[in-house]
């Protein structure tokens, strides 16, 4: 019992710390720790849950199984969720169509390597540029025009061009499902828990694009001008930063990652069809609001959250309870930490 | 406004005229009411040239009854109002002694009635609501239920010295729930080991409920769901090196399972209706006959409209008249009927048959991947 006490104290220690924003901005200003510092408390809550599970005299072997398929499906919610957090951060607006533009890099990826017989890189970066495009046109045509507009039209604008990328996918694409051929096919045994090389892959992808984004955002400067922007959107602009182009650019990289999403998920989970981007557009903004919407290291938090919630729930209750409990949590976040968990809650001004 | 009463006055002479000749005719007239246009048109055009080839076979051994058999057949645009006008034409102005159909539940739950009241015996070769024969004993049916299905697979997973097995199926979908329930009950019923495994509409990752089957032991998984999925679970469950004998149902009875999932599939089995693999003499003499008559491979259904009009046809000759009332009866007293589907059939007192579910496999031939019969198992 005291083993179980201990091991759940050490988690609990680990995820504070992780969370708390005074040690946080600590840690980030210390040169030494700004890289160890996470993955070293990540190693540590992992310890603590071992150590548990010992106590508990679980099967180990199948709770790690559960994580491995929950970070792959993690992976794929973070990466639609940081489009949902990068877009709001900028222009406060909930961009629906954000999971049919990872249907449509999907479906790019897929035309990719079955007929132009691509290998997976070539495949991943054309269903990226292709999403990154569409994004961009659907910010030009749809969003623009209402810049200036309640937020509710471009909202409803949203929610009309989500409808409408379905509906042409299904015209276009035809609503017959499209298989993935199998591109990664390895499997390797890490004590006993097996880790498919398309799983390995899909996870690696994400977290090279998400140092990826954290670079572009922290270190170039339209990363600078985007942040700047989605600090005060006007200073920006008497600053001198061009406010429309910085908008294209976020949509661009929005895009691009929702359409990397699309193709990962047709190598390890092979079938898409166009109304497949309804249900993780919304996992994805739920992964979005619990890490802190506009905050970019919560979207990947968030995304691992749900993704891991989720099989854990359907390994060991039902997936009848699988949805319920995502959008459970949702309104449990809201309601406790209502800016999410790595927001900082900042008090409207009047 | 003459001319308007002549033309009701012509149309009336006419539509006497047409009935008198219909009466006169030396004919037994049996209808058919199946969707011929429309996206339900290949499985009504399924069904009607199994019921032209009975009749054509019936016909050139001298009919029944000594009189040569016509069908009628029209199209009910699988529409539930145009199936009620349809079946209501063919027994008031065609007057035919039975109906074959219609083809689907939400058509055939519509003719039932209106047979019933009219007192004409109506076999629907291919509808699997369960309240469909539930309106009368003029309403039967030759396909079998979908509980079968669960009840054949557990059959066969048990033959196969199968004592664990789970089942995978879709929350909120009556078919896939009813036939998890119908595992549940039969697997308990047999002594087996048995866990239900949920998954939801639109979901795309199994793992999870894949790695709780491998971990629980189960030798033997039971997949009531549609051929979409299929593709996914077997080729996941590959991938994680898990592989239990799948059986699936006759929603996984498609090539674009073995298209899609390819190797993944191999091994894995079904319930179906009708195996064109199934070694019977009567069934390849079926399938040699429909080749020759219509110069292409048939599809499943048309076997058991082949099979509803042959029941139809032999229930007239056994009732030695062309009344309805003693068709009916001896409709509902079929027993040892040898059908392509399965056989022998009979009918229970709902008047649903009592028949051996067809098991096929995936097997590898000439370096493809092919269908193949393994068994007729009772449910």
């Amino acid at each position: 019992m005291s083993r179980v006490v201990a091991s759940l104290l050490l988690c609990a220690v680990c995820i504070l710390l992780a969370l708390l924003r005074k040690y946080r901005t600590h840690v980030v200003s210390n040169p030494a720790l700004k890289y160890s510092y996470y993955p070293a408390l990540i190693l540590l809550a992992a310890l603590g849950i071992n150590y548990l599970l010992t106590a508990l005299g679980a099967n180990k072997v199948y709770t790690f199984q559960q994580a491995v398929y929950g970070l792959s499906l993690g992976s794929v919610y973070a990466l639609i969720a940081l489009g949902y957090t990068m877009v709001y951060g900028i222009i406060r607006l909930i961009n629906f169509a954000h999971g049919d533009i990872y249907m449509v890099g999907a479906y790019a990826g897929y035309y990719a390597v079955t007929v132009m017989h691509l290998p997976f890189v070539p495949a991943l970066v054309i269903a990226m540029v292709a999403s990154s495009v569409l994004g961009v046109l659907i910010e030009r045509i749809a969003y623009k025009p209402l810049r200036n507009s309640p937020r509710i039209t471009l909202l409803i604008t949203a929610i009309g061009m989500s409808l409408l990328l379905e509906n042409v996918g299904q015209k276009l694409f035809t609503s017959t499902p499209r298989t993935y051929p199998t591109i990664f096919k390895a499997s390797y045994e890490v004590f006993g828990v097996s880790v498919d090389q398309s799983r390995i892959i899909i996870f690696a992808v994400t977290v090279l694009l998400m140092i990826g984004l954290q670079y572009f955002v922290n270190y170039t400067k339209p990363g600078m001008a985007m942040r700047a922007l989605s600090q005060d959107r006007d200073a920006a602009r008497l600053m001198g930063i061009n406010v429309d182009r910085v908008i294209s650019v976020t949509f661009a990289v929005g895009s691009a990652l929702a359409g990397a999403a699309g193709i990962l998920v047709g190598i390890v989970y092979p079938q898409i069809k166009p109304t497949m981007g309804i249900m993780p557009g919304l996992k994805a903004f739920v992964a979005a609001v619990i890490g802190g919407i506009g905050i970019i290291p919560g979207a990947m938090l968030g995304g691992m959250i749900i993704g891991v919630s989720e099989n854990f729930v359907t390994a060991y209750i039902s997936s009848s309870w699988r949805d319920a409990i995502a959008f459970g949590l949702l309104i449990l976040i809201l309601l406790v930490k209502p800016s999410g968990l790595l927001g900082k809650s900042v008090r409207e001004k009047v | 406004m003459k001319r308007g009463y002549l033309v009701v006055a012509l149309t009336f002479v006419v539509l006497t005229a047409l009935t008198v000749s219909a009466v006169a005719a030396d004919t037994i007239k049996i209808g058919v009411a199946a969707p011929l246009t429309g996206p339900l048109a290949p499985y009504g055009e399924g069904v009607r040239d199994g019921a032209i080839l009975a009749v054509e076979q019936a016909n050139a051994k001298g009919g029944v009854l000594g009189k040569q058999i016509e069908l009628v057949i029209l199209d009910d645009q699988a529409d539930a109002t145009q199936a009620a006008n349809v079946v209501t034409r063919l027994i008031q102005r065609e007057k035919v002694v039975g109906v074959i159909g219609p083809v689907i539940s939400a058509t055939a739950s519509v003719g039932g009635p209106i047979c019933q009241r009219f007192g004409i015996p109506m076999i629907t070769p291919t509808a699997t609501a369960v309240s469909i024969t539930r309106v009368g004993d003029y309403v039967f049916r030759v396909c079998f239920l979908d509980d079968s299905q669960g009840s054949a697979a557990v059959n066969y997973m048990y033959g196969e010295g199968i004592k664990k097995a789970a089942v995978l199926y879709k929350v909120g979908d009556a078919y896939s729930e009813g036939l998890r329930d119908v595992f549940m009950q039969k697997t308990k019923e047999l002594g087996m080991e048995s866990i239900d495994v949920a998954y939801n509409l639109g979901d795309t990752d199994f793992s999870a409920q894949l790695s709780r089957m491998k971990n629980f032991g189960a030798e033997g998984v039971f997949c009531p769901f549609y051929y979409e999925d299929a593709v996914l679970v077997t080729r996941q469950a590959k991938a994680m090196g898990y592989n239990p004998l799948f059986v699936g149902t006759d929603g996984w009875d498609a090539q674009e399972l073995l298209d899609q999932a390819g190797d993944a599939s191999l091994g894995s089995a079904m319930t179906t209706h009708f195996s064109p693999t199934d070694s019977r003499p009567i069934v390849q003499q079926y399938l040699a006959d429909f080749q020759a008559r219509f110069g292409h491979f048939p599809i499943v259904l048309a076997a058991l409209g082949y099979d509803a009009t042959r029941l139809m046809i032999e229930a007239i000759g056994r009732a030695g008249s062309d009344d309805p009332k003693a068709i009916r009866a001896a409709i509902a007293a079929t027993e040892g009927f040898d059908g392509v589907t399965g056989s022998p059939i009979s009918l229970d007192e709902n008047g649903d048959p009592v028949k051996d579910v067809t098991i096929i496999k995936v097997i590898e031939k000439d370096g493809e991947l092919a269908f193949d019969f393994v068994a007729a198992v009772r449910p």
